[in-house]
């Protein structure tokens, strides 16, 4: 077992509102696995490093609505693609790092503008 | 973690569900959800061969498992504790996005049903109600 037994997270308060927080807190942490794994394999191709940026894209993908946070759903499915098509050629061409690199800034900014929906809503 | 009851005594006591997901924040959300707004009990394990492990030890009154994990994914633990007489007739669903949906591999792994992602939270408890069926949840 891995997490924390649950008694009273939040000191009280919503404690789904408390598990959205610590989302949107690790997604710079998810952000920087794909940025890390985006360098790696544009310098040369590598399975692992491929499967990573794949991992960290899908998973985001899949998670990201679930958190209300329905604006980085179509970033991390566009970068999931892209590193599953990775691993089907075993190939990253420049042109296709290049946009990665670009989508993972869009992505960078949509979890700007997740991050300041979720602070207004807790202002309220 | 331990249960507080047994399946046996599950008529009083709440219903104890053993999750399995290798995303900790979704894990959480999940977790957090059932507990407290569905006053479920939630066991988790962050891969497959813990999760087993887990539903060895606790024997809950569900599973709920995501498909794609590394190592083991979830077919394969569904699978698994379809094999075991100890823990073959308790329900697991599995957690995928639609459109990785394989159907043959569901039928094959004897799931009692799908959970898609991404999902409504307060939505949860009411889908792995349904999906379990007879289950007295």
């Amino acid at each position: 077992m891995s997490d924390v037994p649950l008694q009273d997270p939040t000191g009280g308060h919503d404690p789904v509102a408390q598990v959205r927080r610590e989302f949107s807190a690790g997604l710079g942490a998810r952000l920087d696995v794909m940025r890390s794994a985006l360098d790696a394999v544009a310098e040369g191709f590598d399975s692992a490093m491929a499967e990573t940026f794949y991992h960290a894209a899908h998973a985001l993908e899949g998670t990201a609505a679930s958190f209300g946070a329905h604006e980085l759903v179509h970033h991390a499915a566009f970068l999931a693609e892209m590193g599953r098509r990775w691993l089907r050629v075993g190939a990253v061409r420049v042109a296709e790092s290049l946009s990665a690199s670009g989508e993972l800034e869009r992505l960078g900014l949509a979890v700007e503008q997740y991050r300041a929906r979720i602070e207004r809503s807790d202002a309220k | 973690m331990a249960f507080r009851g047994t399946r046996a005594t599950r008529m009083t006591s709440p219903f104890r569900v053993v999750l399995i997901d290798d995303d900790p924040d979704l894990r959480q959300l999940i977790k957090v959800t059932l507990e407290f707004t569905a006053g479920w009990e939630v066991a988790t394990a962050s891969n497959g061969a813990d999760g087993i492990e887990l539903v060895r030890k606790l024997n809950p009154d569900a599973v709920v498992a995501d498909v794609r994990m590394p190592v083991m994914d979830g077919y394969e633990v569904c699978h698994r504790l379809k094999q075991d007489p100890r823990t073959a007739t308790i329900p697991v669903v599995l957690l995928t996005a639609r459109k990785e949906l394989d159907d043959a591999l569901i039928e094959s792994s004897g799931a009692a049903g799908v959970l898609f992602k991404p999902f409504e939270p307060d939505e949860l408890a009411a889908r792995i109600r349904q999906l379990c069926g007879g289950t007295n949840v």
